[in-house]
């Protein structure tokens, strides 16, 4: 099947003044509670960003990784883009390029496939792109 | 006479590709279903489509309900869901479910829709406590019936016993398509083929779901097929879901649960040339509910979206309408 929605956008690379940040989608079909999201790497030009240095936002707010899986009442709503950010200024700047890869873990908490366990998906998205 | 008939409609959820590539807002969406004529009954999936559910403001609703009115449309189900894993190291208590499920009862009431989907796993116990809820809210919440929740599951045979035993018309069941098909549907198999599957692994596979084994021989069956044919990982994975997506049982079985139905989530995947859904017998499917005089609300839910990101939705739902209005006429 053609991907139209990717998981880290097209053309979402963009230099700040923190450090970097590009946009994710949530693939899937309905919005979820930020708790949901087990797991979410980075890495760019192939090297793993230390966890402590990404950030995740959506709905204006940004949040530290470990904050995530307290999150049940913040909604990811499904037509929005996440901003996911590393903090590391002067990483990437505007006009160059960089590969970068994000893996990301959904849990579905509302489709269980066992006693305790839920429907979960693993995305594991590369792209390179030319940071705005 | 039109009493005597189901009244069509669709959910939003069949415009899921549209609606996740921005193409539309909610607003618009409507417009569109109104402009070609979808409704008049129109299901939404809370936690698709508003972005403050589980809540909504009294401003939204006034204006959804403006919304609905000004195109002729009536609110038919909202999709709940009860997001019990939604922490990891622990499940939602029976309090928390309670809780979670009065906020969507809150807005279903809010909005206007006279049906309240949950999913079947919440089970009977909170299920008891959940009718006084609904009754209270008059709304009715229903347990949606997809595959492979047949009228025999022991699961739905729970839930029967209850709502006998309770008699309440604000409980009850919302029937699924996907649980009477002929088939699983061509987008499906075309998807499993994209994927690297042998032609020789998709014929094993079509043979073991037309038999009647039970559920845990048939996943048997498939696993022993997907070594033959060494098929990957991905593939395999895939192949299982033919099982829990796309069920076996009679159409004419749907009679039995439509005492405690109010409304049907008419799953499709394709109408090919001739009007004809290629993997449902929607021309039996639709005679049963002209039989027994079934009167509530029909969505046309087609989840090819599951199989293709193209936003052809609203092409699919008006060959839908064309086919059941043409099944249901006299």
């Amino acid at each position: 099947m053609r991907e139209i929605i990717k998981l880290v956008e097209d053309d979402s690379l963009k230099a700040t003044p923190a450090g970097c940040e590009v946009k994710l989608r949530l693939k899937w079909y309905r919005s979820l509670p930020v708790s949901c999201i087990e797991r979410l790497q980075v890495s760019l030009d192939g090297v793993q960003v230390d966890p402590a240095q990404v950030r995740f936002g959506v709905n204006g707010h940004q949040f530290k990784l470990e904050e995530l899986a307290d999150l049940v009442e913040e909604f990811w709503f499904i037509q929005d883009s996440a901003v996911l950010s590393i903090v590391d200024p002067g990483k990437v700047k505007t006009g160059e390029a960089h590969k970068v890869r994000v893996e990301m873990a959904v849990r579905f908490p509302y489709i269980p496939i066992g006693p305790g366990k839920f429907l979960t998906h693993i995305h594991d998205y590369s792209t390179e792109q030319v940071a705005h | 006479m039109e009493n005597n008939k189901p009244i069509l409609g669709v959910t939003l959820y069949s415009f899921t590709n549209e609606w996740l590539s921005r193409m539309y807002n909610f607003d618009d969406l409507v417009a569109r279903v109104a402009e070609l004529k979808l409704g008049p009954a129109v299901e939404v999936v809370g936690f698709q489509s508003f972005r403050t559910y589980p809540d909504v403001t009294d401003e939204f609703a006034d204006h959804f309900r403006n919304l609905f009115a000004k195109y002729g449309l009536m609110p038919s189900c909202l999709g709940a869901n009860c997001d019990v894993g939604r922490r990891k190291d622990h499940l939602m208590s029976e309090g928390e479910i309670l809780t979670y499920l009065d906020r969507q009862l809150v807005t279903a009431k809010k909005l206007g829709f006279p049906v309240m989907r949950i999913q079947t796993f919440v089970g009977p116990k909170v299920f008891e406590k959940l009718a006084p809820m609904a009754e209270k809210a008059g709304v009715h919440v229903a347990c949606e019936l997809h595959s492979p929740l047949s009228v025999d599951n022991p699961d739905v045979v729970a839930l029967r016993e209850l709502f006998d035993r309770l008699k309440s018309p604000f409980i009850g069941f919302i029937p699924d398509f996907s649980s009477t098909m002929n088939l699983p549907p061509n987008l499906f198999w075309e998807n499993l083929g994209s994927l690297g599957a042998p032609a020789g692994l998709i014929e094993a596979a079509k043979t073991i779901w037309l038999t009647d084994l039970p559920i845990p021989e048939k996943f048997a069956g498939l696993a022993e097929a997907s070594v033959r044919f060494k098929a990957s990982p991905v593939v395999a994975g895939q192949l299982n879901t033919v099982m829990t997506m796309f069920g076996h049982m009679q159409p004419g079985k749907l009679a039995e649960l439509l005492p405690y139905t109010h409304h049907i989530h008419g799953k499709f995947y394709e109408v090919d040339a001739s009007g004809r859904e290629t993997s449902m017998p929607y021309p039996e499917i639709m005679a049963v509910l002209k039989k027994e005089g079934y009167h509530g609300t029909i969505s046309a839910e087609w989840e090819g979206h599951a199989f293709t990101q193209e936003a052809v939705g609203f092409k699919w739902v008006q060959a839908w309408h064309a086919m059941c209005t043409r099944l249901l006429a006299d």
